[in-house]
Formats: C-alpha cells, structure tokens, sequence
C-alpha cells in the first residue's frame, strides 16, 4: 500500500473529485457561491484604466494665464514655423537640380533665354 | 512659464540659420565638385550655397559623363537667378511626365540640334574666307 507522501497528483485529484462528489448539496453550492464571490472580488481589484486621469494630468498642462497662453502660442508657432522650413529643405533636397545637372537634355532646353 | 520660454528659445535657435560658408572651409571633396563656380561661391546666397553643397555631395557617386556634364553646367546653372532656376526644375518636371518613347525623341532632337549648332561656326568660317 503507498503511502499519502506518495500519491501523484493524479490520484489526489480524484480523491478530491470523488470526496466533492460525497458532499452534500448545500455544501456544494455554498462553496460555489463562496467561489464566485471571491472572483468577483479578485477582479474589482484589478487596475482599471480610466480618462479621468489623462484628463486631470492636461488640466495641469493646459495655460492659466495670459502669459501661459502667450508662450504657449510662442511656441506653437516655433513649431509650425519648424515643420515648415524642415519641409521646404525637404522639398529642395528632392529638387530635379542633379537630373537637370547630369541629364541627357542639355541646359538650355530647361532655361528661359 | 520659464520652461515654455526656454522652449520657444531653443525653437528659434534651431530655426535660426547658420552663416553663409567660406569656401576655404568646405571639405575638400565638395571644393572639387563646386571648383566651376569657386570664383562666385562667397556671394551666392545662403540658401542656394545650401543647395550647391548638397549636389556635391552625391558627386562622387555620379559617373565620369555625368560628372563631365555637371562640371560643364554648374557654372551656368549658379548664374540663373532662382526665378530662373525654378521654372527650368517645373520645365525638367513636366518633361518626366512626357511618355518615355517621347522623351527619347525630344532628347535625339536635341541632340541633333546641338550638333548642328556646333558645326555653324566651321560651316561659317569659309563662308567668311570666301568673301574677298
């Protein structure tokens, strides 16, 4: 005869199902609604996303003042002013200067006379 | 405040340009490819100083004609105005857009135009002579 130290978890498990099985009704179903009643709690504790943060966190960003909002415009406008002349350079850089430089076509079919 | 400030400081500083570039300090590889326009390079405009370097700087990956070409052309091509410049880029774009066999034919035109330029002055010369 094996000894309790030597049950595999197999045979646990089907003590357990069995012993379950031998117990009274209400038992079962107080214990299933102790079961959901923990669940339920586990998973209220669980973070929950929520807007309101981000929406206190941009209060704190947003300008007060005039000056506040005067900077703010300061920089809005660096910005814009920015992304402008990066784009410009941008749109140099793929200019068709080399291809008019190095083409086939001489310079004159491209240039006003 | 101060950090919107220092922020909208920084924002200008990098909008802000850097000076106009001396010929003496540009690396040797763009002093060679910009050599046709050395003479005019300290009063062309920052601008398209800018533009110049960055052709200079895909010359070494260009081949012998194409490098024979654009030290042919530049010179040129720095004395338009940008006005100049500007519509020779839209003419070169509305060019692309030509379909590929045309293309092809306006370039042979050319070509033939140009060579008949060439042969004027020889054809001219004992026109010349022949005069008494």
């Amino acid at each position: 005869m094996k000894n309790q130290s030597q049950l595999d978890h197999r045979q646990i498990a089907a003590l357990l199902t069995q012993s379950a099985q031998q117990l009274d009704e209400d038992i079962v179903s107080a214990l299933s609604e102790k079961r959901a009643h923990a669940l339920q709690k586990q998973r209220m504790r669980e973070p929950v996303f929520s807007f309101s943060a981000i929406g206190h966190r941009a209060h704190n960003l947003r300008p007060h003042s005039t000056h506040q909002w005067v900077a703010a415009a300061i920089v809005l406008v660096a910005i814009i002013s920015g992304a402008a002349v990066f784009w410009s350079n941008m749109q140099d850089r793929q200019s068709p200067d080399m291809a008019i430089l190095t083409g086939d076509m001489p310079l004159d079919a491209f240039v006003d006379k | 405040m101060r950090t919107l400030l220092l922020a909208a400081f920084c924002c200008f500083a990098t909008l802000a340009h850097a000076a106009p570039e001396s010929w003496n300090t540009l690396p040797p590889a763009e002093q060679q490819a910009l050599a046709p326009i050395q003479a005019q390079w300290n009063t062309l405009p920052e601008k398209a100083q800018h533009n110049f370097r960055h052709l200079a700087q895909q010359y070494p990956k260009l081949t012998p004609d194409q490098k024979q070409r654009f030290s042919n052309r530049l010179a040129k091509w720095a004395s338009l105005t940008p006005e100049q410049r500007q519509a020779a880029r839209e003419k070169y774009r509305a060019f692309s857009q030509i379909p590929r066999e045309k293309r092809e034919q306006i370039k042979q035109m050319a070509k033939q135009n140009r060579a008949a330029r060439m042969q004027q002055p020889a054809s001219a010369v004992p026109q010349v002579n022949a005069k008494p």
